[in-house]
């Protein structure tokens, strides 16, 4: 049966071509739709959590906090460490922070006057290394704060618009009120999607190695929550927890979930690109109807024919609906194929930095392709098969 | 009765048949029939245009179930079988040669020839399907020609391949409707030849509608129809 299907469909070639045209537009833009929904979304997440934090993020500002006791400090850090959501600091400090490019500490000795002329302000983070699982920074070399600095070997991750000026392996750091120049090691660039030159410090050791840099004015605490809690909540363990450490006074500063935004935005694009594969997918059906009923008008002698020398009802309606499916079959893989190679595609023009990872090939996509396919060549191929099979086969005499 | 063949295999009776015409009228194409069609037997229909034969030989070829009387194949009333059993029945037990040769263009010769054998769901393997058409293309004349095309071939040629196709599945009854009406007459004759030698070699029932009363006085039985009547029988024995 199979054979005589795929025979079939050799009597027209460009019929068969023209009506899997067709069908693969429509299919190709309810994949497009779907592939917008799912990595269109990944990527819009991907952007804004590299620029607002992973949604949704609260956060906190502390003020009046004893900062400066370090053991206090390390007492704030273990604690949320012990937070099962991520959480991460910052620090504020009283004096601004400029850094100048160094090829190597050893000369610093010697060249205290030309390093002082080169210090230039830059925007400071001073944080702890969980401050990447708030926000989304992809690295572009090297890698992220790890909490390992040591007293000679202090480190800093620069973003990518400071990279023009940081072209060296190190930087110091000083204080105006101070003539120390602290060295720090670079150890990664990272792209931080900020368009201001931004150096990250691990605030851990410069607590603990720098304090003529450690000047705290306040603090902000980040709070990803992963596991459902209310604002209430968060607010109440974080109280205990500066409570228990620093102390100071807690406020609540605000809720980052800009991600969510986009949702309607890009829920209305979907819906507009499936509205535009389901009219496309319709008139590709009105298509397959049309062809095969004119189709049918000149195979009818043909099939009764067939119907004499045996053929049943159920023999016409799968030669007739079979080469349907055998198109539809054929026009899946296609579609599947363009879909993956698509994907892939995005993958591949993607930079190693980018703040989306390389995607996934969605599943569903493969599982839309295939029931569009069959839908579209069943609504279109049936009502031509039921009238083949309608045929009396007393005709084939006439 | 374990063994012994029935030579009847077709009993018609009382069977009437009807169409309703455009113009609401009913018009009645074969009327009161009562015939026995037996193995190994000839029979020609003959009659004016409009008599009722291609009616008649239509639900003969369990075409056409729009009847009433009593219809007996092989001791199976026929008209309580679904479309798919009568489908079967037809497929395995009945050939077909048409006027106009009714060969699927697209199809090469022993294409057009193993459709039957799809449709009656013959166990046959493919060596054994090219086996059998090789031989029965053989006995009709045309060794050589299977993967020809319909249309490259003459009408008496395509008449051939129309038998060929007709005796594939080895059936009991062949029925043919003017077999020899779109070609000329020593092609005809040399046709008829052709059919009443594989009939009589099969054991095979014949039943053919012609006008021609020379190719209707090769057949052992002669059934003359008027305004769907069969008013006059003509048997050698």
């Amino acid at each position: 049966m199979l054979k005589m299907i795929l025979k079939d469909l050799r009597i027209s070639p460009v019929r068969s071509v023209l009506t899997s045209i067709s069908m693969l537009v429509g299919i190709i833009a309810m994949i497009a739709s779907f592939l917008v929904g799912t990595l269109g979304s990944g990527y819009l997440v991907a952007v804004n959590a590299q620029i607002y934090g992973w949604a949704p993020t609260y956060s906190f500002s502390v003020a009046g906090s004893c900062f400066e006791d370090y053991s206090k400090l390390e007492d704030l850090f273990l604690s949320l460490e012990r937070v099962e959501d991520h959480t991460a600091i910052t620090f504020s400090m009283r004096e601004d922070v400029r850094f100048a490019p160094v090829t190597s500490i050893s000369s610093l000795q010697n060249s205290n006057m030309a390093v002082y002329k080169e210090l230039l302000p830059v925007d400071v983070v001073f944080t702890t290394s969980p401050y990447n699982q708030i926000y989304n920074l992809p690295m572009s070399s090297g890698e992220w704060l790890n909490g390992s600095g040591s007293n000679y070997s202090l480190e800093i991750v620069i973003n990518k618009e400071a990279e023009s000026y940081f072209n060296t392996p190190y930087a110091v750091g000083n204080v105006g009120s101070s003539l120390a120049l602290t060295p720090f090691h670079i150890i990664g660039i990272v792209n931080d999607g900020r368009d201001v030159a931004t150096v990250y410090i691990d605030a851990y050791s410069v607590a603990q190695y720098v304090p003529a840099m450690w000047q705290v004015q306040n603090a902000t605490i980040y709070w990803n929550s992963t596991h459902g809690l209310t604002t209430e909540q968060i607010y109440s363990a974080l109280s205990d927890c500066i409570a228990d450490t620093v102390g100071g006074e807690l406020e609540y500063s605000g809720r980052s979930d800009v991600g969510n935004t986009y949702d309607s935005v890009l829920s209305m694009l979907q819906i507009g690109l499936l509205v535009t594969s389901f009219l496309l997918l319709f008139v590709s059906i009105l298509g397959q109807i049309n062809i095969g009923l004119s189709s049918l008008e000149q195979r009818t002698h043909e099939l009764l024919i067939r119907r004499a020398i045996g053929a049943s009802r159920s023999n016409i309606v799968l030669l007739v609906l079979g080469s349907q499916l055998i198109l539809s079959a054929f026009v899946c893989v296609v579609s599947i194929l363009i879909s993956i190679l698509l994907v892939q595609g995005i993958g591949m023009y993607l930079p190693a930095d980018s703040p989306v990872p390389s995607p996934d090939y969605p599943i569903l996509v493969a599982i839309i392709a295939v029931v569009a396919s069959v839908a579209t060549a069943l609504l279109g191929g049936l009502l031509p098969a039921l009238k083949a099979a309608k045929l009396e086969p007393a005709l084939a005499l006439r | 009765m374990d063994g012994v063949i029935d030579e009847s295999l077709i009993k018609i009776r009382a069977l009437t048949a009807t169409v309703k015409l455009n113009n609401g009228e009913i018009l009645t194409t074969v009327s009161n029939a009562h015939l026995e069609l037996k193995r190994g037997h000839s029979y020609a229909i003959v009659g004016k245009s409009g008599s009722g034969k291609t009616s008649l030989i239509s639900i003969i070829g369990l075409l056409n179930r729009c009847y009433q009387g009593e219809y007996i194949y092989n001791g199976t009333p026929v008209s309580t079988l679904s479309d798919r059993k009568l489908s079967m029945l037809r497929a395995n037990n009945i050939g077909f040669v048409f006027q106009n040769y009714s060969l699927i263009k697209h199809l090469r010769v022993w294409e057009n020839i193993e459709l039957p054998l799809l449709y009656a769901k013959k166990s046959l393997g493919k060596r054994q399907r090219q086996d059998h058409i090789h031989k029965l293309l053989k006995s009709v004349g045309l060794e050589g020609k299977e993967n020809d095309y319909p249309t490259n071939l003459s009408g008496g040629e395509q008449q051939r391949v129309a038998i060929a196709r007709a005796l594939v599945v080895s059936p009991e009854a062949i029925l043919c409707d003017e077999p020899t009406g779109a070609l000329d007459k020593k092609t005809g004759q040399q046709i008829m030849s052709l059919l009443l030698r594989v009939v009589k070699e099969n054991k095979i029932m014949l039943l053919l509608v012609t006008h021609d009363p020379d190719i209707a006085h090769t057949c052992d039985t002669i059934f003359r129809m008027d305004e769907g009547r069969i008013c006059y029988v003509e048997n050698d024995s």
